[in-house]
């Protein structure tokens, strides 16, 4: 059995997506804010997403959480570690669901997900893709400390830049 | 702490078990395949046979149920069946697929499917699945009667213009 781990951060619940998630994951999928990540995306789309994005765990043993504000109990953003076959190597991964922009979530909940990639499961190194016209998604990669480390152009999402993070050997748990 | 807990099958050949990534080439095969028609296929693109597979897993953390892969004794992957209820279907349909023509003819669907049928899953009851059926597909036609599924006209299709078949599955009780 493939077990997912539930994290904390001082504002943060990273835990299981489950089926409650859907009605804000659809409504991120259907808005404007998803078009940097394949959207926008009609709910028969966005559903077979949602199942992926679970399914993630069972095939690779790590995925992308559902993460929980600690405050209102909600569902804000959907944060971790994502291999699809497609990717040119293993990403630390962000979206935040509508509503949830410039409170740092993104990189709280990013760094807690770095931290179980490079201590719980061994990752060395880890990279995130960002398209190059999504600045908010840059800002959270350079907050981390990460550095471009060349492109990558994926068949559907189109041209990304790689954004390699600290090395697990230089980063202070 | 949250998890897959996916229950192993096993009937007299077969195994169904839960999806793992081994089994991902003989799926991603299939999809290549025109006998992947019937289920939305062929598709070649490997990326989204894989955001495919990894759905199937998914879906029991979202319903509780979900499709099992089939396997041979000797651990040979066949093909996946089970229930299935995306958004956008009115109803749970059971469905099934062989991914090779060389395992078709041997019976291991109807096996598979009785050993479901069997199963109780939680949050789903076998009479409230429908299977939708190409006419032209005569062996999945073959494997609905066999279930003891039945016609029904009146239901409703996922698409308008959808001209499959929709059978409705009966209580394990009422086919005795």
């Amino acid at each position: 059995m493939t077990s997912i781990p539930t994290l904390i951060t001082d504002r943060l619940v990273l835990r299981a997506l489950k089926a409650d998630d859907f009605p804000a994951f659809a409504e991120f999928y259907a808005s404007d804010r998803s078009k940097f990540i394949g959207g926008p995306a009609t709910e028969t789309q966005a559903w077979r997403f949602l199942a992926c994005e679970i399914g993630h765990w069972a095939l690779r043993g790590y995925g992308r959480w559902a993460v929980e504000e600690i405050s209102t109990g909600q569902f804000c953003g959907l944060i971790g570690l994502w291999f699809p076959l497609d990717w040119p190597e293993p990403e630390i991964g962000w979206d935040l669901m509508n509503g949830y922009e410039g409170k740092g979530y993104a990189t709280e909940a990013a760094l807690a997900a770095r931290t179980h990639a490079y201590t719980t499961l061994g990752w060395t190194t880890a990279i995130s893709l960002v398209a190059p016209e999504n600045h908010g998604s840059r800002s959270v990669a350079q907050r981390m400390g990460a550095s471009r480390d060349g492109d990558f152009t994926h068949e559907k999402f189109g041209p990304t830049e790689i954004w390699r993070h600290v090395p697990a050997n230089q980063v202070v748990v | 702490m949250s998890g897959f807990n996916i229950p192993t099958l096993a009937t007299d050949r077969l195994t169904l078990r839960m999806p793992v990534i081994a089994d991902f080439d003989a799926y991603a095969e299939f999809y290549t395949q025109e006998r992947s028609k019937f289920v939305g296929g062929p598709d070649n693109s490997l990326g989204e046979s894989w955001r495919g597979f990894a759905a199937l897993s998914g879906q029991w953390m979202l319903r509780g149920y979900g499709k099992y892969i089939v396997t041979l004794k000797d651990g040979t992957a066949i093909g996946h069946v089970g229930p299935r209820h995306p958004i956008e279907l009115p109803e749970c349909e059971m469905g099934w697929c062989l991914w090779s023509e060389q395992s078709e003819g041997y019976g291991y669907v109807t096996e598979a499917m009785l050993a479901l049928r069997d199963h109780k899953f939680l949050g789903l009851s076998w009479a409230d699945c429908v299977s939708y059926v190409a006419p032209e597909n005569a062996g999945s036609v073959a494997v609905a009667m066999k279930l003891g599924a039945v016609l029904d006209k009146s239901a409703r299709h996922p698409n308008a213009d959808d001209p499959s078949d929709v059978y409705r599955h009966q209580a394990p009780e009422a086919l005795q």
